[in-house]
């Protein structure tokens, strides 16, 4: 699944969001593999994530769910991912698990150029990447890219154009905040590769606000 | 104000695809846009919610998100009495599925998550992943046969195995599907590919040539390496720039952490020292 692929957006906006996956490999480490994708989760959780799941269990932005839940229930087929808005965050987790030495596969998405200049500062080279080279065909029925961006941060499509349209309407109207409207995108998102803090920020834009309009959602615009 | 009209409830085991109970939905309508496809809609005489059976895909993410206002209207269909197109659909569609094939949530295979581990693509190999459907706009799997066939007409092409789409084949040398899948549609379904890298030029050829002249729907389109070392070399952007496709400044790294290394070919540990030379 190429579900932290294709994430759209300005190098500007993509430059404070990084995605952590960690696995095991079918037919190779799966066995016993879930002490240290525990051990994987503790060390992606201490760095300030902005959001974390497990592929079999949803994120911690579903249905109540929260890293002690999530953590108590990991298998040995657990596939781990949160997202980070920082650099300096993925290269502290990068260096941990590099010292953990969990024989886990660990893949970063993100700019190329940062990732990969993150790692190198941590001893680590790319081994093999995935290159999005976007979409094809019938463009012509894609969502606006503002919007774009915000549903490509749920790989799996689990984000709904009329859902973003509608959230964005009602931060325009100031019936949510933009950090509201975030979280409640975010519930759809079942991995937990879905980033509230860039959202908030992409919603506001689209809502027409600026970063200064604040606390502008207690106030009734005309 | 109309008065809404009362419906019996319906049995939740008789259920073979999603369906919004009218003896349950008060007509909140806080549903609709949750829907990924546009498949919740409005009965104006009867006042509830339905789900029109032609639109959706099965991905349960109104089951999981939908705010219902007067308890869970929204009935998942029951696994043991649904019809194999639904289930095809329900295992494209909802990426908290386990495929019976990959035995993993999601759409495809492991790819490059876990390539240093698998050495599933080598030096001098490429692998492609060709989308259809995503982001967000759905695919039938007469649209998947379309770009399935063609690239197996260029007669190297590998299939991946264990991939949702290659497990549909009616024949891997042909790359035609099952007849009774053609007409059922998912969120997305991925065609996975090897190919020699000496071939990905004719291969990228071809599938974007299906894209522009034959595709009724999207593709997202990936490629993925081995990056060379010494000098972070991915030989396939040149063959992308080449063509003048286009290619983001965004992608996922395997950062080679995983064990045990069964690829043959050596990574030259000589090659990392001389790479990260002078990083700070």
């Amino acid at each position: 699944m190429t579900h932290t692929l294709h994430r759209r957006g300005s190098e500007e906006s993509l430059s404070k969001d990084y995605v952590v996956l960690v696995m095991s490999s079918r037919g190779f480490n799966v066995d016993g593999a879930a002490p240290k994708l525990k051990k994987a989760l503790e060390i992606m959780w201490k760095y300030g994530i902005v959001n974390v799941g497990d592929m079999k269990q949803g994120s911690i932005k579903c249905w109540g769910n929260d890293y002690e839940r999530i953590q108590a229930n990991i298998t040995d087929r657990a596939v781990l991912q949160g997202v980070y808005s920082d650099l300096d965050k993925v290269k502290a987790v990068a260096q941990e698990l590099k010292n953990a030495d969990l024989g886990l596969s660990v893949v970063i998405s993100g700019l190329f150029d940062n990732v990969w200049h993150t790692i190198k500062k941590v001893g680590l080279l790319p081994h093999t990447v995935a290159v999005s080279m976007e979409t094809w065909g019938r463009t012509d029925l894609l969502p606006p890219p503002k919007i774009m961006e915000i549903m490509t941060m749920c790989g799996h499509a689990m984000i709904s154009r009329d859902l973003v349209e509608d959230t964005i309407e009602k931060i325009r109207t100031c019936q949510m905040s933009p950090e509201q409207g975030s979280e409640r995108l975010a519930h759809c998102c079942v991995c937990g590769i879905f980033n509230t803090e860039r959202c908030a920020g992409l919603l506001r834009e689209a809502a027409g606000f600026k970063p200064d309009d604040k606390p502008f959602y207690l106030t009734k615009r005309g | 104000m109309v008065a809404k009209k009362t419906f019996p409830t319906i049995d939740p085991d008789t259920v073979k695809t999603m369906t919004i109970d009218p003896g349950i939905c008060r007509g909140c309508r806080e549903c609709e846009p949750v829907c990924t496809t546009g498949a919740l809609k409005w009965d104006e005489e009867r006042l509830v919610c339905f789900i029109d059976d032609e639109v959706c895909v099965n991905c349960f993410n109104c089951y999981r998100n939908a705010p219902c206002r007067g308890g869970v209207a929204i009935i998942p269909p029951n696994v043991d009495i649904m019809d194999k197109k639904t289930r095809l659909s329900m295992d494209l569609s909802n990426p908290l599925t386990e495929h019976p094939l990959t035995l993993m949530a999601g759409r495809g295979t492991e790819e490059c998550k876990t390539n240093e581990i698998t050495g599933r693509i080598r030096y001098g190999y490429a692998a492609v992943a060709v989308e259809l459907g995503r982001p967000s706009i759905t695919t039938d799997m007469r649209e998947v046969q379309k770009i399935s066939t063609a690239l197996a007409r260029l007669g190297y092409v590998t299939f991946a195995d264990e991939n949702p789409v290659t497990g549909l084949m009616k024949d891997k040398k042909t790359g035609e599907l099952q007849e009774w899948c053609l007409d059922t549609r998912a969120l997305s379904a991925i065609i996975e590919i090897g190919v020699p890298e000496d071939r990905l030029e004719e291969t990228l050829t071809t599938i974007r040539k299906v894209c522009d002249e034959e595709l009724e729907t999207v593709a997202s389109v990936s490629c993925m390496q081995m990056v060379v070392q010494p000098g972070d070399k991915i030989p396939a952007i040149e063959i992308i720039e080449k063509l003048r496709l286009p290619h983001r400044p965004n992608g996922k790294t395997c950062i080679g952490l995983g064990r045990p290394l069964n690829n043959p070919l050596p990574f030259d540990p000589s090659y990392a020292r001389a790479t990260l030379e002078g990083v700070n």
